[in-house]
């Protein structure tokens, strides 16, 4: 129940930061980051998969409407979490003893971290930006902007990371 | 029957999956604009409110902006009036008056951005201060957007830099008439098409709303022309305009209410009829 309940205060938070600071940030003028999906992230490791689908719904919603974006978010999240357990388990081959822990630093090892993290982050913001321009013509703006923003978020959720989690795992 | 509640309950996470991923698509792709206007509306006071309140943290950041920018106006205001006290007394004074076709219901901007490709405005001026939707909102610099939403206390609308905006404009020398719309690739530039290749088009010409708007007063300023192009075969040019507004940071707008607009309408179903 503390666990459940830490879970939807994070996001909470996330996405409180998100609408006052992070949708104001604008780098190279193609892009900003979007560190909210880390709510989704950080969800238990095999959790059941219809509570995270709704629960990516409600959050990826929550941020279209502060952004007038209707739907280009929920979509987004919605994808991420549907793909994330195929990533983890048949792609970076996350063994069966993690089930049920948050993926963390300490957790799943530094570097499968780093990948879970950049991947999660590209498919979300490939995305986002891709609905948001959508036109074939400016295909190569759509790659940079994905580019830059997802280098941008994933840095930003490292130090989120570093900051808050890293010793916590450590002393696990 | 029994084998397809076991399908559903093996494959339930993939049939929510595609569940919401289309009602979010259906959202996104929508283009009939009832739905987004509506949700629009429900969500306005929520959102309103809560961008109200991170405003505040920003006007106080930005007082010294606004200071200037107020200040300049007064400037302006001061040079035009001066041209009115430099009357001679001697002139004969006609009296009449000029019909007022536009009145202007000042507002802050307490929301918005530029750098998506459809960019919105929220306002802290809602129903109860006289706005409606349709509106046209400008500046002292120049155009602003349009309201599509309205609530109690806020309201919401397109900006300039939005795919569903066009104004009808034209080039105050000459006084060619076209039409003025973003193409999503810098906050500071709009593109004017329409203008027949014949005409002698320079830079730092300045582009303003025509006489076809109805929304927004004839001779509102828009920008400057920076550069044009000509491609062989076409007809019209297609001209870059320098928007006279930051849309970076707008601070305080106008909201355009035409107080003609009913009768024009009335008149206008009359004809079709």
């Amino acid at each position: 129940m503390l666990a459940n309940s830490m879970v939807v205060l994070r996001a909470i938070l996330l996405v409180v930061v998100q609408v006052i600071l992070f949708d104001r940030l604008t780098l190279f003028d193609i892009s900003r980051p979007f560190p909210y999906v880390l709510a989704l992230i950080l969800l238990p490791i095999r959790m059941p998969k219809w509570q995270g689908l709704i629960i990516a719904f409600v959050l990826g919603y929550v941020v279209d409407i502060f952004n007038y974006s209707y739907g280009i978010h929920a979509a987004a999240c919605v994808t991420m979490f549907f793909i994330r357990d195929f990533y983890l388990h048949t792609i970076l081959g996350v063994t069966e003893e993690s089930n049920g822990l948050e993926p963390h630093l300490g957790t799943i090892g530094p570097s499968t971290f780093l990948l879970y993290l950049t991947g999660m982050v590209f498919v979300h913001h490939l995305i986002v930006v891709s609905l948001d321009i959508m036109s074939w013509q400016r295909i190569i703006m759509i790659l940079i902007a994905t580019f830059v923003n997802t280098l941008f978020t994933t840095i930003l959720l490292i130090i989120i990371e570093i900051i808050f989690y890293y010793q916590r795992g450590k002393t696990r | 029957m029994r084998n397809l509640f076991v399908l559903l309950l093996r494959y339930h996470a993939l049939i929510l999956f595609i569940g919401l991923e289309v009602i979010s698509l259906s959202l996104v792709f929508s283009k009939n604009s009832f739905q987004r206007s509506a949700i629009l509306n429900a969500t306005q006071e929520v959102v309103g409110y809560a961008q109200n309140t991170f405003f505040e943290v920003d006007k106080f950041l930005s007082l010294g902006k606004v200071n200037d920018s107020l200040a300049n106006e007064i400037a302006q205001l001061k040079a035009q009036l001066q041209g009115f006290e430099e009357t001679p007394d001697s002139a004969v004074k006609i009296q009449y008056t000029i019909p007022a076709y536009y009145e202007f219901i000042p507002a802050k901007v307490i929301g918005n951005s530029s750098h998506q490709r459809n960019n919105y405005i929220t306002l802290d001026a809602g129903a109860y201060d006289g706005v409606e939707k349709n509106m046209a909102v400008v500046s002292s610099k120049g155009v602003v957007g349009i309201l599509k939403g309205v609530s109690g206390s806020f309201s919401s609308g397109i900006s300039v830099l939005h795919s569903d905006f066009a104004v009808g404009a034209r080039i105050k020398d000459l006084n060619e008439n076209g039409t003025l719309v973003w193409d999503g690739e810098n906050p500071e530039y709009a593109i004017l098409t329409d203008i027949p290749g014949h005409v002698n088009v320079q830079a730092n010409q300045e582009v303003e709303v025509n006489a076809f708007s109805f929304i927004f007063p004839e001779g509102t300023p828009i920008g400057r022309v920076v550069d044009y192009e000509l491609d062989a075969g076409k007809a019209f040019y297609k001209i870059r305009v320098k928007l006279h507004d930051n849309f970076r940071n707008l601070n305080y707008v106008y909201v355009v209410k035409n107080l003609k607009i009913d009768e024009k309408n009335q008149l206008e179903s009359k004809i079709k009829d």
